[in-house]
């Protein structure tokens, strides 16, 4: 293994991560503050339709989430330079 | 940000943050985080109430990523998985009449705080212990580290026990086992759970691998598939009561998405030992904490 190569699989997750950041930050502000107002006056008059309204967004986002990151990290290629190449590199079976 | 719900207002980015570092040990160690969250949670300002709720409903979301993960590396037993979830949703409803048993006749917080940093005490010191052994055995005779088990003696009396239904589960590679200690094994963890006002990760995943025998790797996978199911009926019973600031507990997703990503892929890069030994570290934490706050009044 050469000598460079945990500081190049450190530089590439750190990459990932801010990519996924900044993604991240642009859903944040696109559908949070959408949702805003509407989930308040929901709490307001209905905590029935709240609880379950909360737990679908809450479902919903993890699926969405787990799609965006799989669909990510497999776009940047992570499976060979990514994260897995930085847990090989740093981790002893 | 505002959150109007909880009418508090918090740095997002100390929010994703959170999350990432919950999802991260949720990934890899199959817990929920609430440990963790919580205290910091308060610590920043929210309302205690709101603390559980969100912490449930964030948890709830974090533990489908990282138990999708799990799913596509084959560390899911759905089958032990739905047979627990049984045992312990009776046991959480237990555990919460237990609680408001202890609110009328004393002092419910010194009770069960104490029980919280005995019970977490024993996990933290009994798993390192073990996965010390196991490591070591690894080394001395050559035994695959994968499945390696410094302490295998009680899941072994516990297959002999030979009450009808019997019931396997290949995925965990457990040929027969009675189903009512399966159910008997979640009943526990969700007594402790109920009693305790925590998901209950890190008590299950220790039953897991000791008393019924599961791998370490099928363990953690399975144990977050339960806690979608424990804290997604958490979320609904606080959400009722007005406890949730689903918005917070979104904007802690987003992060948790990510590490629980992470922590569930680097499951594969670790032996089961090693994992044990990392995990052994995290009840030790939960109750160094319960301690400060006991001690801090």
């Amino acid at each position: 293994m050469k000598k460079q190569e945990p500081q190049l699989v450190l530089r590439n997750l750190v990459a990932e991560i801010i990519i996924y950041g900044i993604l991240i930050v642009g859903y944040y502000f696109l559908v949070l503050n959408v949702l805003d107002d509407w989930l308040m006056s929901v709490f307001k008059t209905n905590l029935v339709w709240y609880a379950f309204i909360g737990l679908g967004l809450i479902l919903a986002q993890g699926v969405l989430l787990d799609f965006v990151t799989t669909l990510l990290l497999r776009y940047l290629r992570v499976d060979q330079f990514g994260i897995r190449r930085f847990l090989d590199v740093f981790s002893n079976r | 940000m505002y959150f109007p719900i909880a009418d508090i207002t918090i740095n997002p980015l100390l929010l994703i943050g959170v999350g990432f570092v919950v999802g991260l040990l949720g990934g890899f160690f199959g817990v929920g985080g609430g440990f963790l969250a919580g205290p910091i949670m308060f610590g920043v300002g929210v309302p205690m109430n709101f603390v559980v709720g969100t912490d449930l409903a964030h948890m709830t979301g974090k533990s489908i990523v990282a138990a999708r993960r799990h799913r596509a590396l084959g560390h899911v037993d759905f089958k032990l998985g739905f047979t627990m979830v049984v045992g312990t949703v009776a046991g959480v409803e237990i555990g919460a009449r237990i609680i408001e048993w202890l609110k009328k006749t004393g002092d419910i917080d010194s009770v069960v705080g104490i029980t919280y940093i005995v019970i977490l005490t024993f996990i933290g010191v009994f798993t390192a212990w073990e996965s010390l052994r196991a490591i070591q055995m690894t080394r001395t005779d050559k035994l695959e580290g994968q499945e390696a088990l410094g302490f295998s003696g009680v899941s072994k009396k516990i297959y002999n026990i030979n009450i009808s239904p019997m019931v396997s589960f290949p995925v965990s590679g457990i040929s027969s086992i009675s189903l009512w200690v399966v159910l008997g094994a979640g009943f526990l963890t969700g007594i402790l759970a109920g009693t305790l006002g925590v998901g209950g990760g890190f008590i299950r995943m220790p039953m897991l691998v000791y008393l019924i025998g599961v791998p370490t790797h099928v363990a953690v996978g399975t144990d977050l598939f339960e806690i979608i199911f424990s804290a997604g009926y958490g979320t609904i019973t606080h959400a009722l009561k007005g406890n949730v600031d689903i918005l917070m507990a979104l904007v802690m997703q987003t992060g948790a998405a990510l590490g629980a990503q992470i922590g569930a892929t680097a499951t594969r890069f670790f032996a089961g030992p090693k994992i044990r030994l990392f995990f052994s570290i995290l009840p030790l934490i939960g109750a160094g904490l319960v301690l400060v706050r006991l001690l801090g009044g």
